[in-house]
């Protein structure tokens, strides 16, 4: 391929997937299950196992589908260009309101280093306007520079939390852990289904190394590659790290850090070492927010590229980066980060964050059912088809489970972005009437 | 102080016999009738339960009282016993009725077993409701958690913005049962906090208002009372929850029977008459319905 070079690694995109994944989400989770004891570390079981099932499928269908379009494409296979469009538009909508909010985080984190910013709604605002186009800006260089940033910006999950996975073990003592394992005296059971919504949904985030398959050199063998070790990557990390953390820092301590990964380092080494994290965590909670803002870049560009999106956002400059769709997307969550001002618009806005999950949830099910049809137009083996389809099953079961969990609020809002989704698709359909079916064709010839 | 007498000797006796350790029997009554003046003691900046204006109090508690002064003129068969007013700093309620200088001390507070080795107590003449106040600014997740709801009912997934459970800080009055309250509670509110102590409600609510604590804890009314006064534009908010009920009642001396049981009478008579619930409506704004059923288990039969 002849721009190859400015296109991603599979290093690259591997680190895009873990921070993408950790970037925001682990900086308060020890502190969230040492609330509830070591007993919570439990639920990691239920979840790794389901994030697995999930990350593996959509390795399956990168294996047997390697064209361009990511979950949309995924979804295509069973569900035709509605479902192409409605992923998209879904999963666009979802990654924009969530983009907003890892920026609102990560300025509150910065806050520790900046006090200014956490004086006031208007410097929340400003700091988070100035992060979201940080971030988007940072892009421009195209997939290969993003890429090379991530490989920097995700020393900041490495050196903390998978440096504590594998040096915190020296400090470890196992009467703490067990001092910690159930400090409220709840019934095991119910530990765990109190547990259970703390990690159920850290594994969102591991369908963007399909979103990238534009961006990836060799993307048929690194996408589906990307996929599996960012969330095993993940995972592994996710489990030491929160499992070490317990035994080192006494329970009462680490249920009322706001810096739980800061303060173990100051525990083992000095204050000063303890800081330092801080700012590492915080450079890849920024990092993973640059990451989420390719990810969106790219899933506008691909639905675009379809005819199915405006045609603003596939148009790409001479480092292959989509920056006119890239300052889109940064208008739309500019707009988005105005509701920091009030926090009455603050409260509607988290109601949004709640809905993004569930609009994140739907495509994963519609990609993971295209894996029926993706694995019979390929005509792979029984043995492969069979193994393949339990392990989809498990993934659909864990999705539609995550998905119930989210509420009936958040569900409901979601059903109704989704419904009013097919208006929108409805004005679109007409330019897909006189087109050949193709695709079917293909499938039935094979 | 009024306990001048003009018999020295029969005082000192006294003196010596009440410090046995069987209570020779505070006799409050006759130091009444002895003076000829019947000394309320109360609060001065306790509204709406005792306020001084000029050199008269109102305020719910003080209607109270009077209406127990208008008892003892009867009892005694008094009717122009002199009702004094004596206001009396926060640090000293407890040695002001213990030792005589005041008769009784109309401010409701909440007995403990500490202060009933110094002083008795009337029946009930209020619920004390722990409650906090916070800033109108403040985050909705904690508005949420501190009035006992979830903070958010969605999923928990890397968008999810903690601010609001992170890095706060609690102010509650140093020393008393709301401190050693608030300190057991914290890890079960699920909020990440440090707690402050003031020395009073005012600094109190100034830091909440300053934006330096984001939580104040304090009996509900008091809070509604001082913000209406001191900071009328709306901008401080006091929770609608209670985390704890504390009866309180009127102190009086330790050992004196016979004035406390006409304390007691008049104040459950207030509460049969519906008396007190006009009082209530009159000074702490309507009466709830749980401090409506409290009324029928305070008022002795």
């Amino acid at each position: 391929m002849a721009d190859s070079s400015k296109k991603m690694s599979l290093m690259g995109l591997t680190t895009l997937v873990t921070v993408n994944m950790m970037g925001s989400g682990i900086i308060m989770l020890p502190t969230n299950m040492a609330q509830l004891g070591a007993v919570s570390l439990l639920s990691w079981i239920f979840t790794a196992i389901g994030s697995m099932a999930i990350a593996y499928c959509f390795a399956q269908c990168g294996v047997f589908c390697p064209r361009s379009g990511g979950l949309s494409a995924y979804t295509e296979e069973a569900h035709s260009k509605s479902g192409f469009f409605l992923c998209s538009y879904l999963y666009f909508l979802s990654l924009a309101i969530a983009n907003v909010a890892v920026a609102i985080s990560a300025v509150g984190y910065l806050s520790a280093f900046f006090p200014w910013l956490s004086s006031g709604a208007i410097p929340l605002f400003v700091g988070t306007v100035g992060l979201i186009w940080l971030t988007i800006v940072a892009n421009f260089g195209g997939p290969s520079i993003t890429g090379k940033i991530g490989a920097f910006t995700v020393w900041g999950v490495i050196i903390p939390v998978a440096g504590l996975s594998i040096i915190g073990w020296f400090w470890f003592k196992p009467d703490v852990l067990a001092a910690a394992w159930n400090p409220n005296s709840l019934p095991i059971s119910e530990a765990i289904s109190k547990a259970i919504p703390l990690t159920l949904w850290a594994f969102l985030g591991m369908e963007s190394a399909a979103q990238a398959t534009d961006a990836v050199e060799n993307p048929k063998r690194n996408v589906p590659l990307a996929c599996l070790f960012g969330t095993l990557g993940a995972a592994v990390v996710y489990v030491l790290s929160t499992t070490v953390i317990q035994g080192i820092i006494p329970n009462a301590e680490l249920a009322n850090s706001s810096a739980p990964f800061a303060l173990v380092y100051a525990k083992i080494f000095n204050p000063m070492v303890g800081n330092i994290i801080m700012a590492l965590a915080v450079m890849a909670c920024v990092g993973s927010l640059l990451g989420w803002q390719f990810t969106l870049a790219q899933t506008a560009k691909m639905t675009a590229d379809q005819n199915l999106f405006l045609k603003l956002f596939s148009k790409v400059n001479s480092m292959n980066a989509p920056v006119v769709g890239m300052i889109a997307c940064g208008v739309l969550q500019t707009l988005m980060a105005l509701s920091t001002i009030s926090p009455d618009a603050a409260a509607q806005f988290s109601k949004l964050v709640s809905l993004a999950a569930v609009t994140n949830l739907i495509p994963y099910i519609t990609a993971l059912t295209g894996l029926l049809v993706i694995m019979h137009k390929a005509n792979v083996g029984s043995a492969v088809y069979t193994r393949n389809l339990v392990v989809l099953l498990i993934a659909v079961a864990y999705s539609l489970y995550a998905l119930y969990a989210c509420g009936k609020d958040a569900v409901m809002g979601g059903t109704l972005v989704l419904a009013f989704g097919y208006l929108l698709y409805g004005f679109l359909a007409k330019r897909f009437v006189n087109e050949p079916v193709a695709d079917l064709n293909r499938g039935n010839s094979l | 102080m009024n306990l001048l007498s003009t018999k020295p000797l029969s005082m000192l006796l006294a003196c010596v016999l009440s410090m046995l350790p069987v209570m020779a029997g505070a006799d409050t009554l006759e130091r009444v009738r002895a003076s000829n003046t019947l000394t309320l003691g109360y609060l001065p900046d306790f509204a709406p339960f005792s306020t001084r204006v000029g050199d008269k109090a109102n305020g719910y508690a003080m209607d109270l009282c009077l209406k127990i002064a208008d008892q003892v003129k009867t009892e005694l068969g008094l009717p122009s016993l002199q009702v004094r007013l004596e206001a009396i700093k926060i640090a000293e309620e407890v040695s002001a009725v213990s030792s005589g200088r005041i008769d009784i001390l109309c401010t409701p507070t909440t007995a403990t077993l500490e202060r009933r080795k110094s002083v008795s107590y009337s029946v009930p003449v209020y619920t004390a409701g722990l409650s906090a106040v916070v800033h109108k600014q403040s985050p909705e997740a904690l508005i949420k958690v501190l009035n006992g709801e979830v903070a958010h009912d969605g999923p928990t997934w890397r968008a999810t913005i903690n601010n609001g459970l992170a890095r706060q800080t609690y102010a509650t009055a140093e020393g008393g049962v709301t401190e050693q309250w608030v300190r057991q509670q914290m890890r079960l509110l699920g909020v990440i906090a440090t707690l402050v102590t003031v020395k009073n409600n005012d600094d109190g609510i100034k830091l909440v208002a300053d934006g330096k604590a984001d939580a104040f804890f304090a009996d509900r009314i008091l809070l509604k009372s001082r913000i209406a006064r001191d900071y009328p534009n709306g901008e401080l908010v006091v929770l609608g929850r209670i985390y704890e009920y504390a009866p309180a009642s009127m102190m009086v001396e330790r050992g004196d029977e016979d004035f406390r049981l006409l304390v007691d009478t008049v104040l459950s008579e207030m509460y049969r008459s519906g008396e007190i619930e006009q009082a209530y409506d009159k000074y702490l704004g309507g009466i709830s319905d749980s401090a409506k059923k409290l009324f029928s288990a305070y008022a002795l039969p």
